[in-house]
């Protein structure tokens, strides 16, 4: 590490430092097919030794700007640079990146020795070296005993860490990993999740990871970019995109919320008073900005910041409503209910089962008169 | 194994006959579809190969059928096997045999390579396209079967002759002042196999390149590998098995070629299809052709043989 950063405490979190030199550039970034515009005029900044995550749904352009950076497809404008040096024409060849594919895109007809010294091979580096370097990476990602097997001979997760070994073994700058843990089941994701950060960690190369998957992008990154449509709606840390989302899509797209719509009645401090469209209830907000009398906002809420009970909440409990139970989904760790309020809407609660479940009675059950209610500080207000 | 055939209620009320036909086939049925390929190769193709291998080790004579008997049958009561390796050290001692088949063997191994060199970069270029136009291009490489065989060599006879459209070309265009010798040359007949051939080594390509996975060009390009590294690294050992079949599917049919040579190459061109037509059907002499033909049978099996690894290879993979 660099003894400029020894100071500071920007050293896990660079992009709040003004100081710092980022490590991939991205100025007015633009792919068009056709009329198509996948990619959209984006900037980006990112940082030496970031984990940094694009997600977005299918089609969003995160693919595209993956395979842009390892120089597959060329901007239509826009320039990117990497470490300093532009590289918005230079062939995917002589880019100081590796790309880790989707499909592995392992060489059906070479073992998993050749596979991973291929790139190597092509540099031209030393038999010896070569033996040397493809030993450690496969002790690296634990192959070293079917280094004689061929990729068809291989579980998916083998596969798996065969392009991980092969994606790491020129020592890039960048890696680029293109949905990762797809191709994983379930268990072996959760299991490959940490053992990518952990690697991540140990080499300190810049990880750039495309997927659509939103836990996995949260278990990941230093940072996410969500991304829709060609351009980035926010781009910030797990915990600031989940918990100050910048607009109702965020909200929506991450995790679940539940959003009420109404106007600004009154603020007074950083407590914000919404009235809901839907009838009288009005419902307070922390919103440390200046807002205008009448502005029409929603108000988002997770489910798991909503308390739920059967008593009636102590007297000055904010934001209280009353329902009843629609639906119930137990969960085992905690229970999913659907509580429709006053009003109509039905809102989406999470409620830890802190009690065992005895002969199938549970805490909460169908068609139970509740009280939800919230913090004001538990939720956010959002005027786009 | 029982069988699932619904036959089996006709065998419990039909008797006689038809009770016992429909018994057996429902009791053989595998054997008896394994049979049919089998019988099949056995009266067309094993049975005239015999016949052909035993005239070949028989005496030409002057008579119907010109060749002598293989059993004999004199005084004695088992009759004398006539056999005689004559016909082939014949063709071993004639060294016009021996140039003529090398002389086939050169011209089809340089027109396999001509077809590759032509047919390897259209296949390629046929699957790098996208939609409709693929299948036009694929459409196109097949067309000029529609059209006689026959009819597409003599119409290269109208080309490649002096009088022919090309030299006409040639000299309006004043490159040339006197015509000059395409037809009955080896260039004629190379004209004629590679074109003819060319979709054999096409098809075979494309259908093996079809299975290509570009994003493997991409991992080669990403790790360090220039365009023609990727080619020689993935590419080429990918589409091996194409070109191998395309390769065979060319060399052993233009080893033998009889047309092509005959009409395009005159008498100027050795070929070892003219010379088997020659001594059957000119000298008459059908012990030789039948050696000639059985020789070129072995000459060719090697090829066959390296195919046929070749294939199980890929099957097994």
């Amino acid at each position: 590490m660099s003894a400029e950063n020894q100071l500071t405490d920007f050293t896990d979190r660079p992009w709040l430092d003004p100081d710092a030199r980022p490590f991939i550039t991205l100025q007015g970034i633009s792919k068009s097919f056709g009329s198509f515009k996948a990619v959209d005029n984006i900037d980006l900044d990112i940082y030496r030794g970031e984990l940094f995550v694009l997600l977005g749904g299918s089609g969003c352009g995160k693919t595209t700007l993956l395979r842009m950076l390892a120089g597959f497809e060329t901007p239509t404008a826009g320039t990117l640079s990497i470490d300093g040096a532009d590289m918005s024409s230079t062939a995917p060849y002589e880019r100081p990146v590796n790309m880790m594919f989707q499909s592995y895109a392992l060489f059906p007809h070479m073992t998993v020795e050749k596979n991973v010294a291929y790139g190597l091979k092509r540099d031209g580096v030393k038999k010896a070296e070569i033996k040397q370097r493809v030993d450690e990476m496969l002790q690296m990602v634990e192959l070293q005993d079917f280094r004689k097997r061929k990729p068809d001979q291989l579980s998916g997760g083998q596969r798996q860490r065969v392009a991980l070994a092969r994606a790491l073994i020129k020592r890039p700058k960048v890696l680029l990993l293109d949905e990762p843990l797809g191709a994983l089941d379930k268990r072996l994701r959760e299991q490959t999740q940490f053992e990518l950060m952990n690697l991540q960690d140990k080499l300190g190369t810049t990880f750039i990871v495309v997927t659509h998957d939103q836990e996995e992008a949260m278990t990941l990154a230093t940072r996410i970019a969500v991304m829709d449509q060609g351009v980035f709606r926010q781009v910030g840390t797990p915990a600031e995109i989940y918990e100050t989302p910048a607009t109702r899509f965020i909200a929506g797209f991450i995790g679940s919320a539940n959003m009420f719509d109404g106007s600004v009645e009154q603020q007074r401090g950083n407590l914000v008073s919404v009235r809901l469209n839907t009838g009288d209830l009005v419902i307070s907000v922390e919103h440390d900005e200046p807002i205008a009398n009448g502005t029409a906002v929603t108000v988002a809420v997770r489910p798991e910041k909503i308390r739920v009970s059967k008593q009636q909440p102590e007297p000055g409990t904010d934001n209280v409503m009353r329902g009843s139970v629609k639906e119930m989904a137990y969960l085992g760790r905690n229970s999913t209910l659907r509580v429709a309020i006053e009003g109509g809407q039905v809102l989406e609660v999470n409620s830890q089962n802190r009690y065992r479940a005895r002969d199938g009675q549970h805490e909460f059950d169908w068609d139970d008169q509740v009280t939800v209610s919230f913090p004001p500080a538990s939720a956010v207000l959002l005027t786009a | 194994m029982e069988s699932p055939v619904p036959v089996a209620s006709v065998t419990t009320d039909a008797t006689g006959f038809r009770g016992w036909v429909s018994a057996f086939l429902q009791r053989h049925w595998r054997s008896i579809i394994v049979f049919i390929p089998f019988a099949w190769l056995a009266v067309f193709f094993l049975t005239p190969f015999f016949i052909v291998v035993k005239i070949s080790l028989a005496e030409s004579l002057i008579a119907s059928p010109p060749f002598s008997k293989l059993l004999e049958w004199g005084d004695s009561i088992l009759p004398s096997l006539n056999i005689s390796a004559d016909n082939y050290a014949y063709l071993w001692e004639d060294s016009l045999y021996v140039k003529t088949y090398l002389n086939s063997l050169k011209i089809a191994s340089v027109s396999t390579l001509l077809c590759l060199l032509i047919g390897y970069p259209m296949a390629y270029g046929i699957i790098r396209t996208q939609g409709t136009a693929r299948y036009v291009l694929l459409l196109l490489v097949m067309l000029p079967f529609w059209t006689s065989f026959l009819l597409r060599v003599y119409a290269w006879m109208g080309l490649l002759a002096d009088q022919g459209t090309i030299n006409d070309l040639l000299l309006w265009i004043g490159l040339i002042d006197k015509p000059i010798r395409l037809l009955y040359s080896e260039l004629a007949v190379y004209i004629g196999i590679v074109y003819t051939y060319l979709p054999f080594m096409i098809l075979p390509l494309y259908a093996n390149m079809e299975k290509l996975d570009f994003s493997l060009n991409e991992a080669a390009a990403d790790l360090g590998a220039r365009p023609a590294s990727v080619f020689t690294t993935v590419t080429l050992p990918m589409t091996w098995p194409g070109i191998v079949a395309g390769s065979l599917l060319v060399f052993i049919p233009a080893t033998g070629e009889f047309v092509i040579p005959d009409l395009l190459g005159g008498g100027n061109v050795l070929m070892i299809g003219r010379v088997l037509s020659s001594e059957f059907n000119a000298n008459h002499d059908w012990p030789v052709a039948s050696a000639v033909a059985v020789a070129l049978l072995f000459v060719l099996l090697i090829p066959m043989m390296l195919y046929h690894r070749v294939q199980s290879r890929e099957a097994n993979s």
